[in-house]
């Protein structure tokens, strides 16, 4: 699971532009992924590049076993895929 | 023992997301606008998922909550401002 705190309104859009080819967006500023190590440290870099000044990023791993305790309350769809987290 | 919960929330409306975020404030700390880490009993992850639908709206609202076991907790990262928070039980003397 990956949680970001961007300000600027485009850098944030851009973000999600590139998180949107790596997982499913859960929540306004939340993703959940499925990566491989290589693809995390690209994704990292990647989003590193358009974070300024006060902005954050925090990666959450979730093995097998804690992504199948995820719990939700309220409006908002679950990921489609049953088997969706990151490694 | 307590377990590190991670807590996102998307609240629609500004006076009711002050509301959910001043009582996650009593059960841990805040470490993004919407996203709380939290070292809670079982007990008291219950008593807080009760306060928190007491507040929220659930058409409009979404709130998740995630446990992590202590090996994924020792491989979060976090890129630009922000710490990982610390069980406020337990101090290194």
């Amino acid at each position: 699971m990956v949680a970001y705190d961007i300000s600027d309104d485009r850098c944030r859009r851009r973000v999600r532009g590139i998180l949107k080819d790596f997982g499913a967006r859960v929540q306004f500023s939340v993703f959940e992924c499925r990566l491989s190590d290589a693809q995390l440290v690209l994704l990292r870099e990647r989003l590193t590049a358009e974070l300024e000044s006060g902005d954050s990023v925090r990666w959450y791993p979730l093995c097998a076993w804690c992504s199948e305790a995820v719990v939700f309350q309220g409006a908002g769809l679950p990921p489609d895929d049953a088997e969706f987290y990151l490694l | 023992m307590s377990g590190f919960h991670v807590i996102c929330f998307d609240v629609r409306d500004a006076q009711r997301l002050r509301k959910i975020a001043d009582a996650l404030e009593n059960f841990g700390t805040r470490v993004q606008r919407s996203v709380f880490e939290c070292h809670l009993e079982t007990a008291q992850m219950e008593e807080l998922q009760q306060r928190i639908n007491e507040l929220m709206d659930v058409a409009e609202d979404h709130v998740r909550y995630y446990a992590l076991c202590p090996k994924d907790c020792a491989n979060i990262l976090v890129d630009g401002t922000g710490k990982i928070s610390i069980d406020p039980d337990y101090r290194i003397l």
